[in-house]
């Protein structure tokens, strides 16, 4: 067990000072003379060289690495250029909306995809398993950024149930949760469906058969538990799509998050702030992911072994 | 079978009219005052806009933007990542770490968030929003490709080659590349219809194609703010886009069917 801690938080580190260069990066891609991009062609000399002292773009390269690694170690990420705040005091402002809204996508993904998935392993190849199927295709083909507006547009618009936009209340959290966790639930039903599948013929499945269990038990505390595995793996790695949608989904619905935030920096070129909210993101991910394999490490030793050799 | 073919279908239409928009006499951005916002009518299919230029047109010209990026992209993507992954995993040692680690780097950005910073550093544009796909999107061919290749490599026909003394590079084109191609001819299938949303999305968040030139993303985008007088400008470009991908979709999916079930 040690072995694989060591080797899963070795991979983390690595993984993490490899995004960390890479995010530090971006802002030498911008074209031409990044200063110029962000303050304008009206700027005078004075203030360009002023900018480009602050943001350190006047030193060598590797001294502007190492003051953006320092910097990060005190959670310092620099100031924004446009609201000349401290970036980390806006991403601590964001991340709370982003955190809930995840959260509420993940519940409204499982609360979809776990029956669907439990009705078509129960009937497989029988019509209820094709429906199943049918919805599967249709989630994973719609695009956030058009099925977002097209539930503004009847429960909002037509119907009148919910907010259109914004964070106010419990009701305007149901559209945004609903888009991101449509996404989700396709992949989540599919996995869930499969390895229901795989251990529905294991032995002790029979055996609980045997003992006259009723079924209510027998999927819940058998099958639903040694199914669960996959469903936990695949979940952490479709948080990332989660994260990554929620750019997308933020912007539709004015959710004040990081997402919303890194669209609001792309659109006001404030490369700082963009490189604050993508390295965010990218850290929640990759933490997410080793917490997933930890979990799974714990929960099966099969796991374990096969990781570390 | 059915539903394969429907998807086939509608893929080939999709396909045909965005080819044939480059000469049919379409006029995206010409302005018709007095239809502002009007809905679809003879003449005008899907009606006009907020600034009153017939949809259909622009959706046409979308479309192809739309499928000139995945033409470009996916074949890129696909060979570049299948040459990494089976180089990485033929000669082993250092360069395959080097690639193994960038593929988690590349993959430790979830989403479109590399592909969109990336996008967002080069500038708005779609030349940059392929250059950003293209940069993130080769790394599942070459995953796929390397944990292929190192299954392959200790194979009998392939150690045979090697004994008989054939350069890597035959032996690659030979006896490992034929074996690999189904997995990544699906993986690219699925691929178009993921560069195409992408593509979409990236629009959608202003990073695309730049106005005037109509994209699809940007379509929906626009269409959103007239959602209550105009639905037409959100419904059509979205329905369009759905359509493609669920049928790509459908075709990968049926392609992995038909390899795995033997």
């Amino acid at each position: 067990m040690w072995r694989f801690l060591c080797r899963r938080l070795f991979h983390a580190a690595a993984v993490t000072s490899g995004v960390v260069s890479l995010v530090f990066l971006l802002i030498h891609l911008v074209p031409g003379d990044p200063v110029e991009v962000m303050l304008g062609e009206s700027a005078v000399a004075a203030e360009r060289a002023a900018l480009r002292h602050a943001l350190g773009l006047d030193q060598p390269l590797l001294a502007q690495w190492l003051h953006y690694v320092a910097g990060l170690l005190r959670f310092d990420m620099g100031t924004s250029l446009y609201t000349h705040r401290a970036i980390a005091g806006m991403l601590r402002e964001r991340l709370p909306a982003t955190a809930l809204l995840a959260a509420v996508a993940v519940i409204v993904a499982l609360v979809i995809s776990l029956p669907l998935g439990a009705i078509s392993a129960w009937r497989t190849g029988r019509w209820p398993d094709h429906c199943v199927a049918g919805y599967a295709a249709l989630a994973v083909a719609v695009p956030s950024f058009w099925l977002g507006p097209m539930l503004v547009w009847l429960f909002a618009l037509q119907l009148g149930w919910l907010p259109v936009s914004g964070r106010e209340g419990a009701a305007s959290l149901v559209l945004p949760a609903l888009t991101l966790g449509v996404g989700l639930s396709a992949p989540l039903a599919r996995i869930l469906r499969g390895s229901l599948l795989e251990v529905a013929h294991e032995d002790f499945l029979r055996a609980a058969r045997a003992r006259g269990l009723p079924s209510s038990v027998i999927f819940l505390r058998y099958a639903l538990r040694n199914a669960a595995l996959p469903v936990l793996t695949v979940l952490g790695l479709q948080l990332g799509a989660l994260l990554g949608g929620a750019v997308i989904t933020e912007t539709i619905f004015q959710w004040p998050g990081v997402g919303l935030l890194t669209v609001e920096a792309i659109l006001r070129r404030d490369y700082p702030v963009l490189q604050g909210c993508v390295l965010l993101i990218a850290l929640v991910y990759v933490g997410v992911n080793m917490l997933v394999d930890l979990i799974c490490g714990l929960l099966d030793v099969r796991v374990r072994t096969r990781m570390s050799a | 079978m059915k539903r394969e073919t429907a998807a086939c279908g509608v893929l080939i239409l999709w396909a045909g009219l965005a080819l044939a928009a480059g000469w049919l006499p379409l006029e995206p951005n010409h302005i018709h005052l007095d239809r502002i916002l009007s809905t679809p009518a003879a003449g005008a299919w899907l009606g006009y806009d907020d600034l009153g230029r017939r949809v259909a047109d622009r959706l046409l010209l979308g479309l192809r933007a739309s499928f000139m990026v995945a033409a470009i992209v996916v074949p890129v993507c696909a060979v570049s990542g299948a040459m990494i992954g089976v180089t990485a995993a033929w000669w082993g040692g250092l360069w395959d770490r080097f690639c193994a680690g960038l593929i988690d780097l590349t993959l430790a950005f979830p989403g479109l968030l590399l592909a969109l910073a990336l996008a967002a550093a080069l500038g708005p544009s779609l030349a940059n929003v392929a250059a950003a796909l293209m940069l993130t999107g080769w790394t599942g061919y070459a995953r796929l490709a390397r944990a292929q290749t190192l299954a392959l490599r200790e194979r009998e026909h392939v150690q045979a080659a090697r004994v008989l003394g054939t350069a890597p590079p035959a032996v690659w084109r030979r006896h490992v590349l034929p074996l690999i191609a189904a997995p990544l001819i699906i993986e690219a299938t699925l691929g178009v219809g993921g560069v195409i949303v992408a593509e979409a999305g990236l629009s959608f968040l202003g990073l695309g194609a730049r106005p005037p030139a109509p994209s699809l993303g940007g379509m929906i985008r626009d269409g959103t703010y007239y959602m209550l007088v105009a639905p037409h400008l959100l419904v059509a470009p979205g329905a369009a886009l759905f359509l493609i991908v669920a049928a790509v979709n459908e075709i990968g999916e049926s392609l992995r069917r038909r390899l795995y079930a033997r």
